[in-house]
C-alpha cells in the first residue's frame, strides 16, 4: 500500500485545478511532504528546511520522519561494495557533531581539495588553558554548552599548522 | 484472477471527461486500476479517473509506456525497500523537466494512482530542486511564506548550528 493512499482521497478536488493558478508545494498532503524530505541527500539540507516555515518545520521534525530520513540515508550511502566512496559523508557528520556537542574548542570544516577533515580550533592559546579548563570544571554555569568557550585565539600566539588536527578519511 | 489476454486496452476517463484508450498491461503500472479490473473481471465503459485532468493523465500514461517492462517491485510495506539510490534515470530527469505545478499534480496522480516508482521518482526530483539550497532560495523557490519571528528563526538556526560546513 501507498504510504500516502488515504490523504490523497482526502485531498479536496478544488486543490487540483486544471490550469492557471497553480499548487502550491505547502498543498501537498504531508505523507507526500514525507516521502520528500526522506529522498533529500543529507542532512544539512533536511534541516535547513526547519527554518523555511512552521510546516516544513513540522514535517521535519516528525521522530517517524526523522527515523525514516535517517535509515533511507544510510541505506543510501552506507557502502555495499568496496567500491563506494561514499560513506565518508555520514563519518563527516557523526564528526561534525562530535566535535560541536563533546569538544567545544574544535569546529568541523571539510577540506575541499580532498575527502580530509579538518577539525579547527577556534579557541586554544596555550596561556588561556588553565582559564578554559576552570571554566569548564566548575565555574562556568553553562559548561558543556557548545558555546560555553567562545573565545578566539589570536594568530600571533603560534603557528597555526601546529594546531590542526586532520582526520584522515583514505581513499581504498 | 484474469488472464492477460482476456482485454487489450481499457478506457480512462479523466476529470474533464476526455476518454484515453491505452493497453491494458500499461494502464496496470497502476496498481490501483490493476486491483479494479482483477476485481471487477471484464471492464467496457471508460474508468473514470476522478481526479487527475487529462493533461496530467496523457503525462502518467507517457510514463507508464516507457516503464511498462519494468520489473514490478515486490510488494514491501518496508521504507528500506525503497530504491536505495537518489539517482534518477536519464529518460525520467527528461520526463520531469516540467513547471513545478504539473510536477505536483503528477506527484498527486501517481499517489492516486497508486504507482510507486513514478511517485518516487516526483518526489526525488523535488528533493534535488531542494538539495544544497538555503532557506531564503527554498522559500522562492515554493513561493513560501516565513511565518517565522526573527527570534524563533534564530533559535531553530541555533540548533541546526551543528550540521553547517565552517
Amino acid at each position: 500500500m501507498p504510504i500516502a493512499k488515504q490523504t490523497s482521497t482526502l485531498t479536496p478536488p478544488s486543490q487540483a485545478p486544471e490550469s492557471g493558478n497553480g499548487i502550491n508545494i505547502l498543498q501537498l498532503p504531508n505523507e507526500i511532504l514525507h516521502i520528500i524530505v526522506i529522498n533529500l541527500p543529507d542532512p544539512l539540507s533536511y534541516l535547513r528546511l526547519s527554518v523555511v516555515n512552521k510546516h516544513f518545520n513540522a514535517v521535519i521534525s516528525t521522530p517517524y520522519t526523522k527515523r525514516c530520513f535517517i535509515r533511507h540515508w544510510f541505506n543510501t550511502y552506507l557502502p555495499t561494495s568496496r567500491d563506494d566512496f561514499e560513506a565518508p559523508s555520514i563519518i563527516e557528520y557523526i564528526v561534525r557533531y562530535v566535535c560541536y556537542h563533546r569538544l567545544p574548542p574544535y569546529r568541523c570544516r571539510k577540506d575541499r581539495t580532498g575527502p580530509q577533515i579538518h577539525m579547527v580550533p577556534t579557541f586554544l592559546p596555550p596561556s588561556r588553558v588553565e582559564d578554559y579548563v576552570s571554566r569548564r570544571l566548575e565555574k562556568d554555569p553553562r559548561r558543556g554548552h557548545p558555546r560555553s568557550c567562545s573565545m578566539r585565539w589570536s594568530k600571533g600566539d603560534f603557528g597555526i599548522e601546529n594546531l590542526f588536527l586532520k582526520i584522515r578519511i583514505g581513499r581504498r | 484472477m484474469a488472464t492477460p489476454s482476456t482485454q487489450a486496452t481499457v478506457k480512462l476517463q479523466s476529470n474533464d471527461n476526455v476518454v484515453i484508450e491505452v493497453e491494458r498491461a500499461i494502464a496496470e503500472r497502476s496498481v490501483l486500476i490493476k486491483n479494479m479490473l482483477e476485481d471487477c473481471g471484464e471492464v467496457t465503459d471508460a474508468i473514470p479517473i476522478s481526479n487527475v485532468n487529462e493533461s496530467i493523465l496523457r503525462k502518467v500514461i507517457e510514463w507508464c509506456e516507457h516503464h511498462k517492462n519494468d520489473p514490478v517491485a515486490a510488494e514491501n510495506e518496508n521504507d528500506d525497500s525503497r530504491k536505495k539510490t537518489t539517482d534518477i534515470d536519464e529518460w525520467d530527469q527528461k520526463f520531469m523537466n516540467v513547471d513545478q505545478e504539473m510536477l505536483f499534480e503528477i506527484i498527486l496522480a501517481a499517489n492516486f494512482l497508486d504507482i510507486k516508482p513514478l511517485l518516487d521518482t516526483g518526489c526525488k526530483t523535488v528533493a534535488n530542486m531542494i538539495k544544497g539550497k538555503s532557506p531564503e532560495e527554498i522559500r522562492k523557490l515554493f513561493n513560501i511564506q516565513n511565518d517565522f519571528t526573527p527570534e524563533e528563526e534564530e533559535q531553530i538556526r541555533r540548533e541546526n548550528e551543528w550540521a553547517e560546513d565552517r
